[in-house]
């Protein structure tokens, strides 16, 4: 997996890509608690290949710490294989999941 | 018409060494003839059940054997997962990744069967090959 984090629009973008599994669950752990501390944010999942059920509670996880604390929270871009996984586990339909990134800022922003 | 014998894959039980089951399942799904999202599904499948295997089977113990199989029949693949740990029932105790797990591997194959034996665990799974008879 890899991941870069930047700040953009008055969020956080956590950047991901190739294969987010149970593997890389600790580091991507870390990275969201650390983003979430920051104020909103935006995962982009536009160049993941592969993720599994551990990333995607993850993502559930970081959406549930988002709205205890206030802040935005929103998944962006989801790439074909991520959003398939979205779907299979109906995750979509609980998390903010936008098709472009500029959407998810929006939406984090307002 | 006799099958060919299955392939297998030995691995141990570090969920880093999860890519690499992906990659041995994906080859061998692709060259049975499957879509690119039906690889997909059954990579998805693999990491699920070996990481079950992983964290609960073995319960999170490195280096553990685990072997994989993957057999083309004429009308369908099985992929069989063994292993030499304790008793567990295949994710339904997989609560630690948020209960997401829970059925996504009955979801994408055809047939599941799970064998408790006295000394690990055996997952057979089962999927029609593409234009494959139910």
């Amino acid at each position: 997996m890899e991941q870069a984090t930047r700040s953009e629009g008055g969020a956080t973008v956590v950047e991901l890509g190739g294969d987010v599994d149970v593997g890389a669950a600790q580091s991507l752990r870390e990275t969201l608690a650390d983003a979430l501390e920051r104020g909103p944010v935006v995962v982009d999942l536009s160049g993941v290949r592969f993720i599994d059920s551990a990333g995607i509670g993850l993502l559930v996880t970081g959406h549930r710490r988002a709205a205890e604390q206030g802040v935005g929270f929103a998944v962006a871009a989801p790439s074909e294989g991520a959003q398939r996984v979205l779907s299979l586990t109906r995750t979509d339909r609980l998390l903010s999941v936008f098709d472009s990134l500029d959407e998810a800022l929006r939406a984090v922003a307002g | 018409m006799t099958e060919p014998p299955p392939e297998t894959l030995a691995l141990t039980s570090e969920l880093d060494r999860l890519g690499e089951a992906r990659a041995w399942v994906a080859a061998h799904a692709a060259a049975a003839g499957f879509d690119d999202r039906s690889v997909l599904d059954l990579e998805l499948v693999v990491t699920e059940a070996v990481s079950n295997v992983v964290r609960h089977a073995y319960g999170g113990e490195a280096g553990r054997p685990i072997e994989l199989g993957f057999a083309s029949g004429e009308s369908e693949v099985r992929i069989r997962l063994r292993d030499w740990g304790g008793p567990f029932l295949d994710g339904r105790r997989a609560r630690d990744d948020g209960g997401y797990g829970l059925g996504l591997i009955d979801d994408l194959v055809d047939a599941v069967e799970r064998t408790a034996l006295d000394d690990g665990n055996v997952l057979e799974l089962t999927k029609r090959r593409p234009g494959g008879r139910p």
